[in-house]
């Protein structure tokens, strides 16, 4: 056998192992493929607000950014309405991970298939495999987005896409943490009584959305603080618990 | 505890309206950063007025409580009180 021919099989070996890790998830939809390819290109009502330019049709370019920690930036290279939908990853950035070529030139794939009445939806990120350092992360918010945030701009007109970001140094959007701030600091003068603060950090080996939902639903809260918990994931809401028995009951 | 700020997948805070004397007033506040193994909580419960046994107390339940939160988003099932500690 030629080296060149054991290349060919090697190779072969390598496309037929990158198929198969390609990460992938699909849901059927309750909608037709028309309605599931529109609520796909409307990418700020399922994945981000954090989006600039313009994301349904062929040929576009738009850009993806999490604060400091994620920015991409997409060709739409194929786009075939109530079929498929297909971005090229052009630019990647990473702010976690060291191998700064993740993502780059991968695709993300998007295809309507239709059978019996019913839509089913397959969303493959194209070369996003388990050897990425990136690869438990992207899994996770991948699955996340698509199957319940998507799935829900699908069904129901509304997803659950990461809200616009505000800078914090506007005096408009963060009014809240200055009075507060000057609360602490009113009297420079009397140390003892500054305020202190308890500190804790830790790694948890689960998605941010995952971890979210634990600290702002009952349901999660109830999960790992106390089962005696009031609470809505609501700003400006009031969140009840059994305080007493926590901290003084042994 | 009243919700102050909820911004997805990043940040949580509360201000304590009303609870034991030493607690009210406080904010608690936790802070999610992506990390290639998963996410990485910073949580700080700010506005103590003295280093009380009551403060020590609470570091130390924080600290119980945010193992049983590992533990529920990691394996499903965290230790929520009054299992907390054990």
């Amino acid at each position: 056998m030629s080296v060149l021919h054991l290349t060919g099989v090697v190779f072969q070996l390598y496309i037929c192992t990158m198929k198969n890790q390609d990460f992938t998830t699909s849901l059927e939809v309750a909608a037709t493929p028309t309605e599931t390819f529109s609520a796909i290109n409307n990418v700020r009502g399922w994945w981000s607000e954090n989006i600039d330019g313009p994301t349904d049709r062929f040929s576009a370019g738009f850009s993806y950014y999490y604060e400091d920690v994620h920015r991409t930036r997409f060709k739409i290279t194929e786009f075939v309405p109530g079929q498929k939908v297909v971005w090229h990853v052009l630019d990647n950035y990473f702010k976690f991970i060291t191998d700064k070529n993740e993502w780059v030139g991968t695709k993300v794939i998007f295809d309507i298939s239709e059978k019996d009445g019913r839509t089913r939806l397959k969303f493959t990120h194209n070369g996003l495999v388990p050897d990425y350092e990136c690869y438990k992360v992207c899994h996770d918010a991948w699955t996340h987005y698509v199957q319940v945030s998507l799935k829900e701009l699908i069904e129901k007109g509304k997803g659950r896409p990461t809200p616009r970001e505000t800078p914090i140094t506007e005096s408009g959007s963060a009014g809240e943490e200055y009075p507060e701030a000057s609360q602490t600091s009113k009297e420079p003068g009397e140390a003892s009584t500054r305020a202190i603060s308890i500190c804790q950090r830790l790694l948890i080996e689960s998605p941010a959305e995952k971890v979210y939902e634990a600290l702002t639903t009952q349901d999660g809260l109830a999960g790992w603080w106390t089962p005696e918990v009031i609470a809505a994931p609501e700003t400006g809401s009031v969140l009840r618990f059994s305080l007493v028995p926590i901290i003084r009951r042994k | 505890m009243k919700v102050k700020e909820l911004k997805p997948y990043s940040k949580v805070k509360w201000l304590c309206l009303k609870a034991q004397e030493e607690w009210i007033g406080t904010t608690i506040a936790f802070e999610l950063e992506p990390h290639a193994k998963g996410t990485v909580l910073f949580f700080h419960h700010d506005k103590w007025k003295a280093y009380t046994p009551e403060f020590a107390g609470c570091s130390y339940a924080w600290a119980l409580f945010f193992r049983s939160l590992k533990l529920l988003c990691e394996t499903g099932k965290g230790k929520p009180w009054p299992e907390f500690d054990k």
